[in-house]
């Protein structure tokens, strides 16, 4: 009987994205400690992260605004088993609205006990409102910032 | 809507598994398409074009697999189509091919669908890359914890628990142990599911889909061919939808809550709008229904107009989708037993072929004349549904 065998190989192919004005000053913003969106003159929605359309009005988007830097987790989990890249486990990943904005924003949720998982922690749970903490040393990425429990639930 | 219709005459599959370490990746897609023409009864001259589906080439390694593969479901010389909706793919492939007949171009249709997932490592690794890499990639998102966000949604506000999740999953594992080629063979009960290993809260490993190698084909003609054969199904209803890219835009009011994906529903309407279907609940006999993971398959109930809104929980509690419920749902075990991604939707629609023909085997719905099947890609962002009917209804 014949074992069937493998070859391995490897994919490993370098790539700059393109990202554009409009993230480039989301990315610039971060480093002075604001966060922008955009707002659609048509129809008022204030999409963060911002970008130059508005898929509904299906228009050019102009105006960069700042949001706040507090706001309402949208949808949330509890990553509590690894792959490769994940940051070590359990961590917590939340959509949030944030105050002036109509659309939500996905990052990291830190500062919640997530020891006993039996059930999502109160301040992890949709409606709680959480704030923006900024890292010490901005890189031009989304993860310059994370989001932390508040404590009081809407 | 032309008169003309499509016609499936036969369905092939592999036997899924981790890994298909017996053959290489041509040796896969000929098992199935052989395995498709010979339950068609159709001699691979009669096929006038192929229309391949495969979704990210990162699983295999090789871009383009359908060149790599076009020996082994006789390509040269045809027309050849690529599809790739994500997760879709498969269900886009078998839409597009209907719609190729129906509109005249080609009265014999070959479709194909290849999944090698076990070729890397690390799957959540590759589902990583289909993030928008600007915004979202460096949280690291992949397509469990993206499912699991859905879930956080539908327990705060639909009423979703671990007992609803815990009672599809087990209700799916016992369904594919009717069926020969679904990978997992799981002898699993509600407590099993409620104990597994946690991987992204609400979602535990027995909520969620293996990652399989396989292919599948099937074989389309035109009705009118059709009309000869000993058997055939009727390709009633077709509809296909996709939604705005970025989660966070797609979470917003009632008509857009991300817990219910809105993509399906119109995708369906479409379907049974071209089936005149007008009470999906009481007209279908059975859905295969496109849902790797537990809590998905609940939230289309909604999405499928089975139950009014909010209220696809009740579908569990009735025990309606059960293979002894008015509706069933997924008597081959569907997704969440085997899921080999670019072929999965035309699993689906195979499998829905197979139940209105009668020729589904031991997970035969008793009597079933019409079926839904679905497919979905993304993180809930592209849809397709087809309805499938015997041939006298």
């Amino acid at each position: 009987m014949t074992t069937p065998t493998r070859i391995p190989g490897e994919w490993h192919i370098p790539y700059q994205y393109t990202i554009g004005t409009f993230a480039t000053s989301f990315f610039e913003a971060l480093h002075e400690q604001r966060i922008l969106g955009c707002k659609c003159v048509k129809c008022g929605r204030v999409s963060v992260p911002p970008k130059s359309f508005c898929e509904y009005c299906f228009v050019p988007v102009e105006e960069l605004l700042e949001v706040g830097h507090e706001g309402v987790i949208e949808a949330v989990t509890v990553v509590t088993a690894p792959f490769a890249g994940s940051p070590p486990v359990p961590y917590a990943v939340a959509y949030v609205r944030l105050d002036g904005a109509t659309s939500s924003i996905c990052n990291y949720v830190r500062g919640a006990d997530l020891n006993s998982l039996a059930e999502l922690p109160a301040a992890l749970r949709i409606g709680s409102r959480v704030r923006v903490v900024f890292g010490e040393n901005p890189e031009g990425r989304v993860t310059d910032f994370w989001y932390e429990p508040i404590g009081d639930r809407q | 809507m032309s008169i003309q219709q499509a016609a499936v005459l036969g369905f092939g599959q592999t036997r899924y598994k981790t890994s298909r370490i017996d053959v290489g990746t041509p040796e896969l897609v000929y098992e199935a398409v052989s395995r498709a023409l010979a339950d068609a009864d159709v001699e691979l001259g009669e096929i006038d074009a192929v229309v391949f589906a495969s979704a990210p080439e990162v699983f295999e390694g090789v871009y383009e697999p359908e060149h790599w593969c076009i020996d082994a479901f006789g390509g040269v010389g045809k027309p050849l189509l690529r599809v790739h909706t994500g997760g879709a793919t498969g269900g886009s492939a078998a839409l597009a091919a209907a719609r190729l007949i129906t509109a005249g171009i080609y009265d014999t249709v070959l479709v194909v669908g290849l999944q090698r997932t076990s070729e890397t490592a690390d799957a959540q690794a590759v589902f990583t890359t289909i993030f928008d890499p600007i915004y979202e990639q460096h949280v690291q998102l992949n397509v469990i914890t993206g499912i699991a966000l859905v879930a956080s949604r539908q327990m705060e506000f639909f009423g979703l628990t671990e007992d609803h999740m815990a009672w599809v999953s087990a209700k799916n594992f016992a369904n594919a142990r009717r069926n020969p080629f679904a990978h997992l063979q799981l002898d699993v009960t509600e407590q099993d599911v409620k104990e597994s290993r946690s991987l992204a809260h609400p979602l535990r490993l027995l909520h969620c889909c293996p990652r399989s190698d396989g292919a599948a084909a099937v074989v389309m003609t035109s009705s009118e061919k059709a009309r000869h054969r000993s058997h055939a199904a009727i390709v009633k209803g077709l509809g296909c939808a996709a939604d705005v890219y970025r989660i966070g835009d797609r979470i917003h009011d009632d008509e857009s809550d991300f817990a219910i994906p809105r993509a399906l529903a119109w995708a369906a309407a479409e379907a049974y709008k071209d089936a005149g279907i007008t009470n999906p609940r009481s007209e279908l006999d059975v859905v295969e229904v496109y849902a790797p993971f537990a809590n998905l398959e609940i939230a289309y109930y909604e999405s499928l107009g089975l139950a009014p809104r909010g209220r696809g929980i009740e579908l569990v509690e009735t025990g309606a989708t059960a293979m002894d419920g008015d509706i069933p749902f997924v008597p081959s075990g569907g997704c969440m037993a085997s899921n080999p991604i670019g072929a999965t939707g035309l699993v689906r629609f195979g499998e829905a072929a197979l139940q209105v023909m009668g020729r589904a085997g031991d997970h035969q719905v008793d009597g079933a004349r019409l079926a839904l099947a679905t497919a979905c890609g993304g993180i809930d962002q592209f849809y397709t549904a087809a309805v499938l009917a015997a041939r006298s209804s």
